[in-house]
């Protein structure tokens, strides 16, 4: 390269550098985003309220007497 | 389909051609015939300098394409009122704001060994902040005003600033200036050879880049305006 060269490598870096880094910067909040909506339906399954079944209700002292 | 994971990959390594063939790492007469093409010849009045224009012109083409996708998006939002616009409007901006942010730097380091000076006041060159400026002021709005005031008032923004696109494309043809005539489009002037691959093979790596910048960054807008994640977003 010509004495131009610390020019165009200096553009080239700044570019790799901005374009890279803003990409790093999606990926990370794009992870973020998803590690957080796993935790929070894992979160929503573990507290869940299991619904009694028909046996289940029959057999129950509180259950229903129909013999 | 294409998935966004592959995009990326495709774009990074249609992007390290281009900085192979742009830096000049071997020499020309070591590459096969059709390769040659994509190698950036040293110039004769501005020496190495010119290299810089490989990656600057493709990222100025991509920064009117971003915000044409936000013109396309703001209207079709302004028609249906479907969030889905917005998302894409909002993607596009911001990813436009940072390719003109880079178009100004490479531009200034261009300009300093081939003007002199790391900045004029240049008709291309002022058209091009206020731009820069304009879509600043879009995601602010975006961001700043609430719904479903600020999706509104952005995309008249992304309307209005629109106007301003072909103004930069058009500067140099316009007004006297100290900037190069366009290579990209109708009003382009005729370049060799080598220069035209180069660049057309520069402008389909970025272009190629945005669309997945822009499918990635949709995908967190989406994902953080679901309830479950909408609280930690903002």
């Amino acid at each position: 390269m010509d004495h131009y060269g610390p020019f165009v490598l200096s553009a080239f870096a700044i570019t790799v550098v901005v374009l890279g880094g803003y990409a790093a910067y999606l990926r990370s909040r794009l992870s973020g985003l998803r590690r957080q909506e796993q935790a929070h339906s894992a979160r929503n399954v573990a507290t869940a309220v299991p619904i009694p079944t028909t046996a289940q209700t029959a057999n129950s002292p509180s259950g229903s007497t129909r013999s | 389909m294409i998935t966004t994971r592959s995009l990326g990959w495709l774009s990074a390594v249609l992007l390290a051609v281009v900085a192979i063939g742009t830096l000049y790492v071997f020499s020309v007469d070591a590459l096969p015939g059709p390769l040659r093409l994509f190698v950036a010849q040293r110039d004769r009045f501005q020496g190495d300098a010119r290299r810089i224009v490989f990656f600057h012109v493709p990222m100025a083409w991509v920064a009117f394409l971003a915000f044409f996708v936000v013109l396309v998006a703001s209207i079709a939002y302004l028609r249906t009122r479907n969030d889905r616009w917005d998302r894409l409007g909002r993607a596009s901006a911001e990813v436009g704001v940072v390719f003109t942010t880079l178009v100004l730097i490479t531009g200034s380091i261009w300009g300093y060994p081939v003007w002199g000076t790391w900045w004029s006041w240049d008709p291309k060159l002022t058209t091009t902040l206020i731009l820069w400026f304009i879509y600043l002021g879009y995601l602010m709005v975006r961001s700043y005003a609430e719904p479903p005031r600020g999706p509104r008032y952005a995309a008249i923004l992304g309307i209005v600033g629109f106007v301003d696109v072909p103004i930069v494309y058009q500067a140099s043809v316009w007004w006297r200036t100290l900037h190069p005539e366009p290579v990209i489009g109708p009003e382009a002037s005729s370049q060799s050879t080598d220069i035209v691959a180069l660049l057309l093979l520069s402008l389909v790596a970025f272009t190629l880049l945005f669309v997945f910048l822009v499918r990635v960054r949709m995908q967190i807008e989406e994902l953080a305006s679901r309830p479950t994640t909408a609280f930690a977003a903002t």
